[in-house]
C-alpha cells in the first residue's frame, strides 16, 4: 500500500491563501501521530486537516528534516496546517481552490463562486474579500437563497438558507449572470454535464489547456454528472462491442451481467479480479447519470451490481460516451488511466 | 394538387418589422402567376419574395378573398411583400426573426446578433437599430473580422470579411460576452449542439418552453451541427439496435449498407421507397456531424452512399444521440417528425 504524503502549508491570514508549503517526507506516520498528540487520536489514517501550533511545526520540520523558515515571509497572520496530499494537489496547474482572493487582484482568475449554508451568514476569510471590494478592485454579488423549511441535520444543527457570494474583477461583472444562465440552462437540460463544465472554467478564468485537461479527467472519472462503472466482458462481448463502434454492451448467455463501480485507486486489483474468470476476455469500463442509473440499483453500497440480461438493453440507452477497453486478458492495457482522482475544480 | 399557403404582409421600414400579415390559401398557382405577371418567369414555384404594387394587391384581395387593408395602418413607410409559407411561420411562437427591434424596444429580446458579410458594412435596417441607440434606450456593439483573403463567390461578389452587430436593452449588455464564450467554448468542445444552443437561445431571450421545443424539433431534424440520415434495416437488425440501447446500426450479411440523407419534406416516399424491399422490416434515422460523415464520403453530394459492411463500427462509433426507428414495415410509425423543417432562428 503506497505510503500517504503530507504537506505541511503556511496559510497567510491577510493574503488569504497559502504563501509557503513543503512537502513531508513520511515513513512511519507514528512519529507524526506522536507529534499531533491527542487530537489526531480520532483519525487512524490521519485525513483531516491539522492547525499546527509552534512548538508542533518546530518538532515536525526536525523530525523530518524539512527546511520550512517562514522567518523568511513577509506575513503577519500566519497558520500553519497539516494535511495529506489531495488529488487537487497533483492537479498540472494551480487550481484556483484556495488561492481565489490573489488569482482575482492579479486578473488571473475572473470569477469566484464562494457558497456557503447558514448561518454563520459569512464565508471563511470573506472580511479578506470584502476589504478589496470596499477598495474598489473587487465586485461582489451576493445570492441569497432561503430554505423553506429550514433544514436540520441528523447532528441537530439547524440551516436556514444557502447563500453565495460572486465576485470578480471591475470589468468582468458580466461573468456573474452568465454564470446563473448555465447553471439555470443545466438544470432544463437534463443535467450538469462536459459542455457546462467547460463554460463553468472559462468563466471562473481557466486557460483553455486547462479546461482540455479538467474535462478529460472528469470524463475518464465518469462524466460530470455521471459514475463510472466496469464489467468483465468474454471474448464474443468484446467483437460485439466493437460492431457497436464502442457505444453498447453486448447481450449475454447467462441470467445477468455483474457491473462495478470503478475506482481508478484500485483498479489494478479489479482488473485482476474481474480477469481471474477464464471466461472473461477483457474489462471495459462505461458512463452514465448516476440519477438514471439509481432506478436499476442503490448506488450507496458501492457495487458490485446485477444487471439481469434483458435489462442490458436498457441499461445501454443510459449510457454516455463510449465503452472504453480498460484491460484484457494478454494484460494488455488499452487505456491506461491516471492515477490522480479528479476533484472539485471550484471555486 | 395540394393547395399552397402563401403570405402576403405588410413591412413597416421605420418600425423595422412586419406589421400586419394575411395567408392566402392558394388552389390554383396559376392565378397568381397571372395576377404577378411578367416578374415570376424565372420562378416556377414561386419561392421568391415579390412586392406587389396597389393594383395587383387588390386584385390578389379579390381572388384569394382575403381581408388585407393596409391603409388602416398609421405607417408611413410601408413595404408590401408577398411570398410562400415558410416554415419559420408554423412554429408554435414568435421567432425573433424578422421582429428583433421591437422585441428589443419592448424588453421581450434580450440580446440580438446581427451578422452580415462586407461590403456593405452595413445590414439592412440597421440605421433604424441606430435610432435607438442614438436615443439612449439600446446598447451596440459591432465586431469585425476581416478575411485572411477576400473571397470571391460564383457570382463575383468580392467579400472582405464578416462584421456582427450586437444589440441588448440597457442593463443586459452582460449577454454579448457570454453570447462569444459560448461560441468560443464550442469550438473547443467539438462543436456546436443542443445545450450551446439551448444557452443561445436563453441569452436572446426565448422562454423555456420555446427553447424546449425548439430544441426538440432540432434533434429530430439532425442535431445541431449535425445532419440526419436514414437507411432500411432487416427484422434481425432491427432486433440487434433494440438491444444495443438504440445506440448503434446492426451488423449486416450483404456487403453494403444504403444510407440516405433524411429529409423530412420527403420522408413519407423516402420510408415507402425503402421498406419496397421486402427485406427490410424498418427504416431508422441517425445523427452525425457532417465533418464525420465526411471521412467517409464527400457532402452533401451523392446520396444514396454505400457504407462498405466492415465500415459499419466505425460508422458507429462517430454516431451523436440515438437511432430513431422511424417507419416500420407494419405502417406503425413510432416516431412521426413533425413536418415543418427547423428554420434558422437567430437573430
Amino acid at each position: 500500500m503506497p505510503q500517504p504524503r503530507f504537506v505541511l502549508s503556511a496559510f497567510d491570514r491577510e493574503q488569504w491563501c497559502p504563501v509557503l508549503q513543503a512537502m513531508l517526507p513520511v515513513s512511519d506516520p507514528r512519529a507524526l501521530r506522536a507529534i499531533l498528540g491527542a487530537t489526531a487520536d480520532d483519525d487512524p489514517e490521519l485525513e483531516q486537516n491539522y492547525l499546527l501550533d509552534d512548538e508542533q511545526l518546530a518538532a515536525m520540520t526536525a523530525k523530518f528534516n524539512v527546511t520550512f523558515d517562514t522567518a523568511q515571509l513577509d506575513c503577519k497572520d500566519l497558520a500553519f496546517f497539516l494535511f495529506q496530499l489531495r488529488p487537487v494537489d497533483q492537479t498540472p496547474y494551480l487550481v484556483h481552490g484556495g488561492y481565489e482572493l490573489p488569482l482575482l487582484l492579479d486578473g488571473r482568475k475572473k470569477l469566484a463562486r464562494m457558497s456557503n449554508e447558514y448561518p454563520p451568514t459569512t464565508f471563511m476569510g470573506e472580511d479578506r474579500f470584502d476589504h478589496w471590494v470596499a477598495q474598489g478592485m473587487l465586485h461582489r454579488e451576493v445570492v441569497d437563497e432561503p430554505y423553506d423549511p429550514p433544514y436540520r441535520t441528523s447532528w441537530g444543527e439547524t440551516y436556514l438558507g444557502h447563500r453565495t457570494v460572486y465576485y470578480t474583477p471591475k470589468g468582468e461583472e458580466w461573468r456573474v449572470p452568465a454564470m446563473k444562465l448555465i447553471w439555470h440552462a443545466a438544470g432544463k437540460s437534463g443535467g450538469w454535464n462536459e459542455y457546462f463544465e467547460r463554460l463553468e472554467g472559462m468563466l471562473f478564468g481557466y486557460e483553455d489547456r486547462q479546461n482540455d485537461w479538467w474535462i478529460k479527467e472528469g470524463i475518464t472519472g465518469g462524466g460530470f454528472g455521471g459514475m463510472s462503472f466496469c464489467c468483465a466482458v468474454t471474448a464474443a462481448g468484446l467483437a460485439w462491442i466493437e460492431s457497436a463502434g464502442f457505444r453498447a454492451l453486448p447481450p449475454i448467455d447467462r441470467p445477468a451481467l455483474t457491473i462495478m463501480s470503478y475506482n481508478r485507486e484500485t483498479e489494478a486489483d479489479l482488473f485482476t479480479t474481474m480477469l481471474g474468470d477464464s471466461a472473461s476476455a477483457a474489462v471495459v469500463r462505461f458512463n452514465a447519470a448516476g440519477r438514471e442509473v439509481m432506478d436499476l440499483w442503490d448506488l450507496r453500497h458501492g457495487g458490485p451490481y446485477q444487471l439481469k440480461a434483458e435489462q442490458i438493453a436498457e441499461f445501454n440507452s443510459l449510457l454516455r460516451g463510449s465503452v472504453v477497453i480498460v484491460a484484457k486478458r494478454d494484460d494488455t492495457v488499452e487505456n491506461v488511466s491516471v492515477k490522480s482522482e479528479v476533484s472539485a475544480q471550484s471555486a | 394538387m395540394p393547395q399552397s399557403r402563401f403570405l402576403i404582409e405588410a413591412f413597416d421600414r421605420e418600425q423595422w418589422c412586419p406589421v400586419l400579415q394575411a395567408t392566402l390559401p392558394v388552389n390554383d398557382s396559376e392565378a397568381l402567376r397571372a395576377i404577378l405577371d411578367g416578374s415570376v418567369d424565372d420562378d416556377p414555384e414561386l419561392e421568391w419574395i415579390y412586392h406587389p404594387d396597389d393594383e395587383q394587391i387588390a386584385a390578389i384581395a379579390a381572388k384569394f378573398n382575403v381581408s388585407f387593408d393596409a391603409a388602416q395602418l398609421d405607417s408611413k413607410d410601408l413595404d408590401i411583400r408577398l411570398f410562400r409559407w415558410r416554415p419559420i411561420d408554423s412554429m408554435p411562437y414568435l421567432a425573433h426573426t424578422g421582429y428583433e427591434l421591437p422585441l428589443l424596444l419592448d424588453g421581450r429580446k434580450k440580446l440580438a446578433r446581427m451578422g452580415n458579410v462586407y461590403p456593405p458594412m452595413t445590414f439592412e435596417g440597421e440605421n433604424r437599430f441606430d435610432y435607438w441607440v442614438a436615443e439612449g434606450a439600446l446598447h451596440r456593439e459591432e465586431v469585425i473580422e476581416a478575411f485572411d483573403a477576400p473571397v470571391q463567390t460564383s457570382r463575383g461578389e468580392i467579400y472582405l470579411g464578416a462584421r456582427t452587430v450586437f444589440y441588448t436593452p440597457k442593463g443586459e449588455e452582460w449577454r454579448i460576452p457570454a453570447s462569444k464564450l459560448i461560441w468560443d467554448a464550442a469550438g473547443k468542445a467539438g462543436g456546436w449542439n443542443e445545450y450551446f444552443e439551448r444557452l443561445e437561445g436563453m441569452l436572446f431571450g426565448y422562454e423555456d418552453w420555446q427553447n424546449d421545443w425548439w430544441i426538440k424539433e432540432g434533434v429530430a431534424g439532425g442535431g445541431f451541427g449535425g445532419r440526419s440520415f436514414c437507411c432500411a434495416v432487416t427484422a434481425a437488425g432491427l432486433k440487434w439496435i433494440e438491444s444495443s440501447g438504440f445506440r448503434a446500426l446492426p451488423p449486416i450479411d450483404r456487403p453494403a449498407l444504403t444510407i440516405m440523407m433524411y429529409d423530412r419534406e420527403t420522408e413519407a416516399q423516402l420510408y415507402a421507397a425503402m421498406l419496397g424491399d421486402p427485406d427490410n422490416a424498418a427504416v431508422v434515422r441517425f445523427n452525425m456531424f457532417g465533418d464525420n460523415f465526411g471521412k467517409f464520403w464527400n457532402l452533401p453530394h451523392g446520396s444514396p452512399w454505400d457504407l462498405p459492411a466492415t465500415r459499419i463500427p466505425e460508422f458507429n462509433g462517430l454516431l451523436r444521440g440515438s437511432v430513431a426507428v422511424v417507419a416500420k414495415r407494419d405502417d406503425a410509425v413510432e416516431n412521426v417528425p413533425v413536418k415543418a423543417e427547423a428554420p434558422a432562428r437567430s437573430a
